[in-house]
């Protein structure tokens, strides 16, 4: 029976026409996959391949300074990201959910925040001189790559850690291998694959930063890739330079996405749990470590946002107009993003469970905007569609659909999980009762996809709210919004003002944080 | 769940709010974050506009270079009428790009041919206000001694303690890129530059982030004009903030507005820009703009008296623009080599 069920469940997912809605996802997954994602970055290749062919690009010293340079700061800040970690996640997770657990909570403020309110933070925490030297070039820029990766390793670590059990490492110890060997032979051979992971994916944030480059490099030697292209079509008007420029970033991009695929076919769940101390070290050791990790938590993360926050509300009463309107335009911004990401997201999970000649394909099609940088496709569609983008110049399309294509990873995730969570034999039990796969999509799958629906508006419009270079290329006089107008504030170093539009942009976010933690359904 | 789908339903209607779409008589004007804010050039204007019965909408981009691009970017799908705050290099750009008017200045400025800078009202364009470029110190945290030139001056320089204005970003700071050029020449330029870069802490990239910078004591000297210590003489009662003065002269910068060619509100532009270079508003340019007034002969403050007087670089206010993206790639390949 169950069989045959399997039989007819699979032909008859093979046959799209018969099925609307798996025909009317195919046409919103084609209808992204090529006029948004294929032909713009096609078309941008294409532009460089000939301005390199024409021999009109010169390799000058700038650039291959800026290339160098953005090797160098993504090595160092994927490095030092990994040391402190690494370090919180095996802190955390000897020591259960005691002292520790705050500070993994709190990590992870970081990390879900903008990158410019990070920056923003650590400016007015640290000031321009209180680290001893001044935060403009690598110092700044490291530490904030730092706060805002960090937990990206602490996670993915730490989760993988929990997932593999400690058995070994016991039997290892009772064996009289000593703690240090026990983890350099038996716990870190069991990490390298989501070292190696959150590597990747740290590093690509790094090389593609925008933010954090263009406010604390303070001098053109400090110049990522993503600057220039920014450079090249804000100031000096220049697509073939941007298009030659994004090229390089796509060469250099492409083998780190092939290698985070690779990984993606190990997936680890963990859930906190108490677990046996296996390295259990003495109270006074456990206590210096929780100190020394705890200070670098709170004045890398907790602390500079906290004080974002309190600062902006003493002075809240000046400016409200002016932060009124960037909230409205803000929400707009965010509705468009999610009125566009939520129907291709949704496309692609749908397509990926239930037409299986493309689900191979799929993850690539969905994840492969991790790897694209903001300020590429925003070239890309500058180049493929320069009258189109004239058009919508005054209003908030062009850059909801760019947001649109970068959050969808995030919200293709969500719904796939979804999707995952649901048992194949409701869905062979709904078919063999006679629905048809709408029937099955509207009383079945629909239903039970809600928190996961709501997770995915949720993480589209806390991405929308934060993201600001598109805004940057693309924005018009249509008016600016929360990150845009702090972007602004902090472009004249007037961090004061930036900090009360930052601390409203910190609260909206925190509300809608809050609100995914309530309805994640894991 | 509640509040995530109250959130989401607040955000759907705000698509349905009206757009912010530009007035039948309400001029927009791109303009500069600098000319902006409380007290600034806008806020008179739009005062003055207000009492003629008119709407104006002022909308800021970080910086005059920035400004002009968006114009440029926008092509004939701009909703700016008139862009306020463009430099002489930044003109060269401007006429060239074909996207702005070449108005009839006599209409508008009845006294050209006596207004200061004459070579800014060859471009077509309302010059509105002027200004000398200047290294403003504070003279209770730096003593420099009394430099005769500018080489002397960044020769003594031990430290790296100036804050100066990315020329890519920013036309203040091209102008004063083109102000080096025209005191050294060809190889010594290149050297000059070179050691410029080895004293600059910051190269911000407007003037509003570097001035604000140096407020905060983040350099001892920043790129800016000699009329800004009459800010402080006149707002602060503070006379530290001072200029350094240099015999071989200082260069001019002259801010203009211009009409863009697709507006379909020009009569009412032309209008903005006459009052723009009327009498009581540029008797008030040098207390709300720090610069001087284009119109000669008018009063200027107290504080302006208390100024160095410096005498104008001979050197040509302006280069083509082959010539801007020659200087502008030996600038950015020099200050990337002497990281």
């Amino acid at each position: 029976m169950a069989r045959s069920l399997d039989k007819s469940y699979h032909r008859f997912s093979l046959k799209p026409l018969a099925s609307v809605p798996l025909l009317f996802s195919l046409l919103i997954f084609v209808l992204f996959l090529f006029p948004i994602l294929v032909f713009p970055i096609v078309s941008l290749t294409g532009m460089a391949f000939g301005e390199l062919q024409h021999g009109n690009f010169i390799f000058s010293p700038y650039l291959l300074n800026t290339i160098e340079f953005s090797l160098i700061q993504s090595f160092l800040s994927t490095l030092l990201s990994a040391v402190l970690g690494v370090g919180v996640a095996l802190y955390v997770i000897e020591n259960g959910r005691g002292r520790g657990s705050w500070i993994w909570r709190l990590s992870l403020i970081s990390f879900s925040l903008p990158s410019l309110v990070v920056v923003l933070a650590l400016l007015s925490f640290w000031g321009r001189e209180g680290l001893g030297f001044s935060i403009f070039g690598y110092p700044g820029i490291l530490l904030c790559h730092v706060a805002m990766n960090y937990p990206v390793f602490m996670k993915l670590v730490g989760e993988s850690w929990l997932a593999s059990g400690v058995e070994e490492e016991c039997t290892a110890l009772s064996l009289g291998a000593g703690r240090f060997r026990t983890f350099v032979s038996v716990t870190f051979p069991k990490l390298k694959s989501s070292l190696f992971k959150a590597g990747l994916l740290c590093f690509t944030y790094c090389f593609c930063s925008f933010i954090p480059v263009a406010v604390l490099g303070g001098n053109p030697s400090f110049s990522t890739i993503e600057l220039g292209i920014y450079q090249a079509l804000k100031f000096e008007n220049n697509l073939s330079k941007a298009a030659v420029l994004s090229l390089l970033q796509l060469i250099l991009l492409f083998p780190l996405f092939l290698a985070f695929q690779r990984t993606q076919k190990n997936k680890i769940t963990a859930t906190f749990q108490k677990r046996i101390q296996i390295f259990q070290f003495s109270k006074t050791t456990s206590w210096i470590v929780w100190v020394i990790l705890g200070a670098i938590v709170i004045g890398i993360s907790f602390g500079p946002l906290v004080l974002v926050v309190a600062k902006s509300v003493f002075a809240f009463e000046s400016q409200l107009s002016e932060i009124w309107d960037a909230f409205l335009n803000s929400a707009k911004l965010a509705g468009l993003c999610v009125m566009l990401v939520l129907p291709v997201g949704f496309a692609g999970a749908y397509l990926e469970r239930h037409f299986k000649i493309l689900s191979p394909f799929i993850p690539y099609a969905m994840v492969v905007p991790l790897f694209i940088p903001v300020m590429f496709l925003t070239a890309a569609f500058s180049g493929a569609f320069p009258e189109l983008i004239e058009s919508f110049r005054d209003s908030f399309w062009a850059v909801a659909v760019i947001q649109m294509t970068i959050a969808l990873p995030l919200v293709y995730r969500s719904l796939l999980s979804g999707f995952e969570s649901i048992p194949r034999d409701v869905e062979w039990v709904a078919i063999s009762l006679g629905a048809s796969q709408t029937d099955l999509l509207r009383d079945v799958e629909i239903p039970l996809l809600r928190r996961f629906i709501f997770l995915a508006i949720g993480l589209a419009i806390c991405f929308s709210l934060g993201e600001v270079s598109s805004l940057l290329l693309f924005g018009s006089s249509q008016g600016a919004t929360l990150s845009l107008l702090v972007f602004q504030k902090l472009g004249k170093y007037a961090v004061q003002d930036a900090n009360l539009v930052a601390g409203v942009l910190i609260c909206l976010m925190a509300l809608i944080l809050w609100s995914i933690e309530k309805c994640n359904p894991s | 769940m509640p509040t995530l789908k109250i959130l989401s339903l607040l955000l759907l209607s705000t698509l349905f709010i009206a757009p912010l779409a530009a007035k039948e008589n309400e001029l927009t004007v791109y303009t500069y974050s600098s000319l902006q804010g409380k007290g600034s050039l806008c806020e008179l204007l739009q005062k003055e506009w207000e009492l003629l019965g008119k709407k104006v909408k002022f909308v800021s981009f970080s910086t005059s270079q920035e400004t002009l691009n968006q114009v440029l970017l926008e092509k004939n799908k701009t909703k700016a009428d008139l862009i306020l705050g463009i430099d002489q290099q930044g003109l060269v750009k401007a006429k060239i790009s074909g996207h702005f008017l070449v108005n009839d200045l006599s209409k508008i400025l009845p006294l050209a041919d006596k207004a200061i800078p004459r070579e800014g009202l060859q471009s077509g364009f309302v010059p509105f206000d002027f200004g000398y470029l200047a290294f403003v110190y504070d003279k209770t945290k730096v003593k420099p001694t009394s430099p005769t030139s500018f080489l002397e001056f960044i020769t003594e320089q031990k430290a790296k303690r100036m804050i100066l204005i990315d020329p890519r970003t920013s036309q203040l700071g091209f102008s004063f890129l083109a102000w080096t050029e025209a005191l050294w020449k060809s190889s010594e330029w290149e050297k000059n530059l070179s050691k410029l870069a080895s004293i600059t802490k910051l190269w911000s990239p407007g003037w509003s982030a570097a001035y604000s910078l140096f407020l905060k004591g983040e350099g001892d000297y920043v790129l800016s004009y000699t009329t800004s210590p009459a800010y402080h003489i006149e707002k602060e009662k503070k006379t530290q903030y001072q200029t350094v003065t240099f015999n071989e002269g200082h260069f001019m910068q002259v801010e203009s507005a211009g009409i863009v060619r697709y507006s379909g509100r020009k009569e009412l532009a032309e209008e903005f820009l006459k009052l723009l270079v009327s009498k009581h508003v540029q008797e008030k340019i040098p207390q709300v703009q720090w610069m001087y007034p284009v119109l000669p002969g008018l009063k200027l403050p107290a504080s302006f008296e208390k100024l160095q007087v410096v005498k104008p670089i001979k050197a040509p206010l302006w280069v083509d623009e082959s010539t801007q993206n020659a200087w502008l790639a030996a600038w950015t390949n020099h200050i990337t080599a002497s990281r």
